[in-house]
């Protein structure tokens, strides 16, 4: 039987999309350090409309595969927290792209 | 269909960085205090010497009003280019305007033709915060290069300062409006603080 709907069908396994990547959140938190040399905590909330759980949860995975890297510090008494993409992640998120670019040329 | 525009993004980033008002500020005090310095006589010094310290106050605005409600960032090699070039931009437009009266005919050039001075200097401006503006890319600084240029230009045409005070108070009227406007609208949060803070 054929499944109706284009999300029920298998992606096709010549294509590998990284799903760590592939989270809205975790897309634009990429997307956000891809652009800049780094960036704190505050900035990446400012810019991707996250809340603080929900980027920090997102900064652990993210830093867990290798993708960014994150340096707790202080600012006077205040927890400062600096964050920057690392070249593997650097790596990744352009694989996704092409990946992307080229799954989505593929559609018929 | 996820799109990611990684240019707009970066310019949307740079750019909100720069919504604090704060650099127009700084421009119409540079101005104001220029048209201060052309009133005091005795106190002129004083004026030089205010107008010395508006880049560091600046960088100390930025500091403690825009990062601790935008946070940190540094931007990319990309960015730092185009901020040489504004520099060095800057810099060249300058020495062109010290070497313009002996190119033109003299030093009384100036003093004998104040309407091509008056047009001359305020196309200068105009130029110089065009560079800015473009290379920034922040449009509304091509705005204030043109009331500047009005102002410097005019405040020759007409012999009289009075222009740098209306062209320098209008854009820092309009910085501080900027600055309240970040301020109300960007409290700010420090990290760790609870989501519903």
């Amino acid at each position: 039987m054929t499944p109706d709907r284009l999300e029920d069908q298998p992606a096709p396994k010549s294509v590998t999309i990284d799903r760590l990547i592939h989270e809205p959140a975790r897309l634009m938190i990429m997307s956000a350090l891809y652009v800049v040399e780094r960036a704190d905590f505050l900035f990446l909330m400012r810019q991707t409309d996250l809340t603080q759980g929900n980027l920090s949860s997102h900064m652990n995975k993210l830093e867990a595969a290798g993708y960014i890297e994150v340096t707790k510090g202080f600012k006077g008494k205040r927890p400062h927290t600096m964050l920057r993409l690392t070249d593997s992640g650097r790596a990744a998120l352009s694989a996704y792209r092409l990946q992307m670019e080229q799954m989505l040329q593929d559609l018929p | 269909m996820r799109h990611v525009d990684l240019t707009q993004l970066e310019r949307k980033a740079w750019q909100s960085y720069h919504e604090d008002g704060l650099m127009e500020t700084a421009f119409g005090l540079i101005v104001v205090t220029a048209f201060l310095a052309s009133i005091a006589d005795q106190y002129r010094y004083v004026a030089y010497v205010a107008l010395l310290l508006i880049g560091p106050l600046l960088a100390l605005a930025k500091r403690w009003i825009t990062a601790p409600r935008l946070g940190a960032v540094e931007f990319g090699p990309g960015r730092k280019a185009r901020k040489l070039r504004v520099v060095l931009f800057i810099a060249a437009l300058v020495a062109a305007t010290a070497l313009l009266p002996l190119l033109l005919g003299g030093e009384n050039w100036p003093s004998d033709h104040p309407t091509g001075m008056g047009f001359i200097l305020g196309m200068l401006v105009v130029l110089a915060f065009s560079a800015i503006a473009y290379w920034l890319q922040l449009a509304r600084i091509y705005l204030i290069g043109l009331i500047f240029g009005i102002a410097f230009g005019s405040s020759i045409l007409l012999d009289m300062s009075l222009p740098l005070l209306v062209g320098g108070g209008t854009v820092l009227f309009f910085g501080l409006w900027r600055l309240t406007h970040f301020i109300q609208t960007n409290p700010k949060v420090s990290e760790g603080a609870s989501d519903d803070a």
